[in-house]
């Protein structure tokens, strides 16, 4: 088993030096021959644990007409429902709840987390704890997944006639429909991470230049802007996803 | 070639440099502490609110579904009277219809058999009638045969000497009527 990780390792080595991309300080964990951004992963499972918390809470006594916590999740999960409805279609949508569920809800609590939690108060060897969506490597994961998650859904829907696509409406576009596939995610991950360290990094210069009161609008702007960039690419996820099943633009 | 997939807990190691930041400018705590506060403060209404309203309306749909279940158990149950009084008129009918075909039935068989006897009579009568016809006609061929025959006689015995003494003896009876 050791064996086949080492080979699989090895054979992943160039992309993932080719993908590394860095902005700003981090702190390394050494994962055999990978370096990850510990920081990173830190607030992510701290995010995961936030949504496993809210989900057990809940959900812990389910009764028909909801009190509390119970309220609070059904009425997330019939927001997401509805925005996966209106972008998929009444007939396909409800295997991808989860999936747009999961994407909207992590890059809503990692935003937010961002906004405020007071990461600052915890110091690392290197680098500084934040959103995990302001690590572009966490928006990349993210929009690959939205990726390989329309591509998914276009060959399991129509099979290779799937590709057929990329000939409409006529095969002049050929070239523009391929170059799609590479702009798709690339815009999905560059708006979300631009976004999120624009507001950090706003919050933090207003912060160095007036520590008190004036960043206040800026910070409540930070979390507007924040629901709305979650809200943004999870509806942007589905209508990929619908595209792809749709058959036609 | 093989490596040990783990992460490297550097942090652990006793050179790291974890620690506590705890000043409030530097960590933007403050500030933080107002945005939440107001977050709460206006957000818990808000979501509250929405609770409230999502759970009235639940609340609302489900006396609904109770109402329209009560509703559609009362038209079952007026159904199933309607289905019963149906079956019993159903039966009613079909005995009412067995009586009626009975009666019919006995209807059309008097009224054969009064036919019948009215044909039975007419055909008596008509046997009586050509009876009749058949007897005066024998009747009279039988008595037209007698006359002629007796014509035949007579005129085969007719002869002057005859004639003659029926005259005389019939002028002597006249003669003796005086």
């Amino acid at each position: 088993m050791s064996i086949y990780s080492g080979l699989f390792v090895a054979s992943l080595t160039p992309a993932f030096q080719l993908a590394s991309v860095e902005v700003g300080q981090h702190w390394y964990w050494q994962l055999g021959q990978f370096q990850v951004h510990a920081q990173v992963l830190i607030t992510s499972w701290v995010v995961a644990a936030l949504l496993l918390g809210l989900a057990v809470w809940g959900t812990r006594s389910l009764k028909a007409v909801p009190q509390g916590g119970q309220g609070l999740v059904e009425y997330v999960l019939e927001f997401i429902r509805d925005l996966t409805r209106t972008q998929i279609g009444e007939e396909e949508y409800r295997p991808w709840v989860p999936f747009i569920g999961t994407l909207f809800l992590f890059i809503f609590v990692s935003n937010w987390s961002g906004a405020l939690v007071p990461w600052k108060v915890i110091e690392l060897p290197n680098g500084e704890l934040a959103a995990p969506t302001n690590d572009i490597n966490t928006t990349v994961a993210l929009a690959l997944l939205t990726s390989v998650a329309y591509f998914y859904a276009g060959l399991h829907k129509r099979g290779l006639s799937y590709f057929g696509k990329y000939v409409q409406p006529t095969p002049v576009l050929l070239p523009i429909n391929i170059l799609e596939d590479f702009t798709k995610p690339l815009s999905l991950s560059f708006r979300l991470f631009g976004n999120i360290l624009a507001d950090e990094l706003v919050v933090a210069v207003l912060v160095s230049l007036v520590p008190l009161v004036v960043p206040i609008p800026m910070m409540f702007l930070g979390l507007f802007t924040s629901g709305i960039q979650a809200l943004i690419f999870a509806t942007l996820a589905a209508a990929y996803i619908g595209e792809s099943m749709e058959g036609h633009h | 070639m093989v490596q040990c997939i783990w992460p490297d807990f550097e942090w652990l190691s006793p050179g790291s440099s974890w620690g506590i930041n705890s000043d409030p400018f530097e960590t933007n705590l403050l500030n933080l502490g107002v945005v939440i506060g107001i977050l709460a403060y206006f957000g818990s209404g808000l979501i509250n609110s929405l609770l409230i309203e999502r759970k009235q309306a639940i609340e609302a749909s489900l006396q609904d579904a109770d109402n329209r279940y009560a509703e559609a158990t009362a038209r079952l149950e007026q159904a199933k009277g309607g289905l019963e009084a149906a079956k019993k008129q159903a039966k009613n009918i079909r005995i009412q219809g067995m009586l009626a075909m009975d009666k019919h039935e006995s209807a059309m068989f008097w009224a054969g058999q009064g036919a019948f006897k009215e044909i039975e009579a007419w055909r008596e009568a008509s046997l009586r009638l050509g009876l009749s016809r058949a007897k005066s006609r024998v009747q009279l061929r039988v008595s037209r045969s007698a006359l002629k025959r007796a014509q035949e006689a007579i005129r085969s015995q007719l002869h002057k000497e005859a004639q003659e003494a029926v005259i005389t003896n019939n002028a002597e009876r006249i003669g003796l009527l005086k």
